[in-house]
């Protein structure tokens, strides 16, 4: 046994000691290190961020916004819209999404989903338990698709979230009265870019999502008023319906073919 | 007539029809060259459609699919038919609402794809179909013409003449003689027509 050892440090004297020498005669040309394509800085605030927002157990947030829509002929026209979101973690949520020519609310209080279009008399609901997260997935198949679903998603590591494939730090910025670091993404079919307040409550203050599937590049902007020590009605969640307010069916493969089943004649 | 004054016919109209007024171009009034839309405003008439919307997540459920063009929920509006209904990676809500059998609506067609500048105008109408159909019954290749709507047909205004008729927990509308179940597609209503619920 001892032999071996003081073989093995023999040997690796040897080596050590050659090495340098290596060095030293190696005509060293100058390399060019490409710089990861996701900066490790820029990923590391992404991942703070999304960390605190799931630290926060109720916010609720005003978001200002604006989305691109592109017309066939390649023109595009931009909407202003406002989304205010309540939450209250695991499982409840409360969200009003209006706009230029919409006002919708949402409402989960961890057992039944609802969507209250606003401009008509109507309302549909399904039932669902869930975390939040889950029930955005969810509710896709309804063609339910509430907007910045990143504030839900981002930090859970049960959520689905795709990795940015390019990631840089872009510097300093303040947007509206709040001190921001800036840093840009890459994202399969998307461009974002994302504004993180310095400091202890690392909140996205701003977001642009660019939708590269389309070559006029569609852009949606929200900036974000985070008020994290609400007074939250429970019954906020819960909806109630008005006295207009009238039930109908989302439409699913199934909804349709049970409504256009041929029906027996009246007796 | 002579060789001679016939080309002197020929002349004069030739003459003629230099000097009448070239035929104003098409592409719509007011000033507008484009296709369809006037100058200035936001009339896109006839059938201008979304082709993309900017994405509102950056990460979604199925893991961040947003359609190649024609999804329109930015703002949350109707969705286009034909061109592209809502694309997820599963395509749940691909329902086929190109149902082109004409429903005479009226009313405000509502954001949405081609209906979004529509506001009623008539220039540009059934968003559901991109063509326009108002107004005009389309023949079914039934042998019957009729005005009356097939039950499966799809429109994304609620017609006029409409009284609500609860039934089995949901309200169904019967206008003029047609019973449509109005349905929730994301968050807009689309109007089915349906048979007579009892």
């Amino acid at each position: 046994m001892k032999r071996m050892h003081a073989a093995l440090l023999g040997s690796l004297s040897l080596v050590m000691l050659a090495l340098p020498v290596q060095a030293a005669t190696a005509a060293a040309p100058a390399k060019t290190v490409a710089a990861p394509a996701v900066d490790p800085a820029a990923t590391a605030a992404l991942n703070r961020m999304g960390a605190y927002l799931r630290t926060l157990k109720e916010f609720d947030v005003t978001v200002y916004s604006t989305t691109e829509d592109v017309l066939d002929s390649g023109q595009k026209i931009m909407t202003n819209n406002q989304v205010h979101y309540v939450l209250k973690a695991p499982n409840m949520l409360a969200a009003t999404v209006s706009g230029d020519k919409i006002k919708r609310h949402y409402y989960y209080d961890g057992k039944t989903f609802t969507v209250r279009n606003n401009q008509n008399d109507f309302y549909a609901q399904v039932p669902f338990t869930g975390t939040i997260a889950q029930l955005l997935t969810e509710v896709e198949k309804y063609g339910v698709d509430l907007p910045l679903q990143d504030l839900f998603r981002w930090g859970d590591p049960t959520a689905v979230t795709g990795k940015p494939t390019e990631g840089i730090a872009i510097g300093d910025s303040k947007v509206v009265d709040w001190d921001t670091d800036h840093y840009a993404f890459r994202q399969g079919d998307v461009d974002f870019q994302v504004w993180i307040e310095k400091g202890d409550k690392p909140l996205p203050r701003k977001l642009v999502i660019n939708n590269l599937a389309d070559p006029a590049q569609p852009q949606y902007t929200a900036v974000m008023n985070w008020n994290l020590d609400p007074k939250i009605d429970p019954a906020v969640f819960t909806f109630t319906p008005d006295a207009n307010a009238k039930r109908i069916p989302f439409m699913t493969p199934e909804a349709l073919a049970a409504a256009t089943a041929a029906k027996k004649p009246a007796k | 007539m002579n060789m001679k004054q016939k080309s002197i016919i020929l002349l004069v109209g030739a003459a003629f029809m230099a000097a009448s007024p070239v035929l104003a171009r098409g592409g719509g009034g007011g000033g507008g060259g484009r296709g369809g839309g006037g100058g200035g405003g936001f009339d896109r008439g006839g059938g201008g459609g979304n082709r993309a919307s900017a994405q509102t997540s950056v990460n979604r459920g199925n893991a961040g699919n947003y359609n190649k063009g024609g999804y329109n929920g930015g703002g949350n509006g109707n969705r286009p038919n034909g061109g592209g209904a809502h694309n997820n990676g599963n395509n749940y809500n691909n329902v086929n609402v190109n149902h082109n059998t004409n429903v005479n609506v009226s009313g405000n067609n509502r954001y949405g794809g081609g209906g979004y500048y529509n506001n009623g105008y008539h220039g540009g109408c059934c968003y559901n179909d991109g063509i326009g159909y108002v107004g005009r019954a389309m023949v079914t290749t039934a042998a019957v013409v009729t005005t009356a709507a097939v039950v499966g047909s799809i429109v994304n205004t609620q017609p006029s003449g409409c009284t609500n008729q609860p039934y089995n927990g949901y309200v169904y509308l019967y206008c003029n003689g047609t019973w449509y179940q109005p349905m929730a597609q994301g968050s807009s209503t689309q109007y089915v027509v349906v048979n007579a619920p009892y």
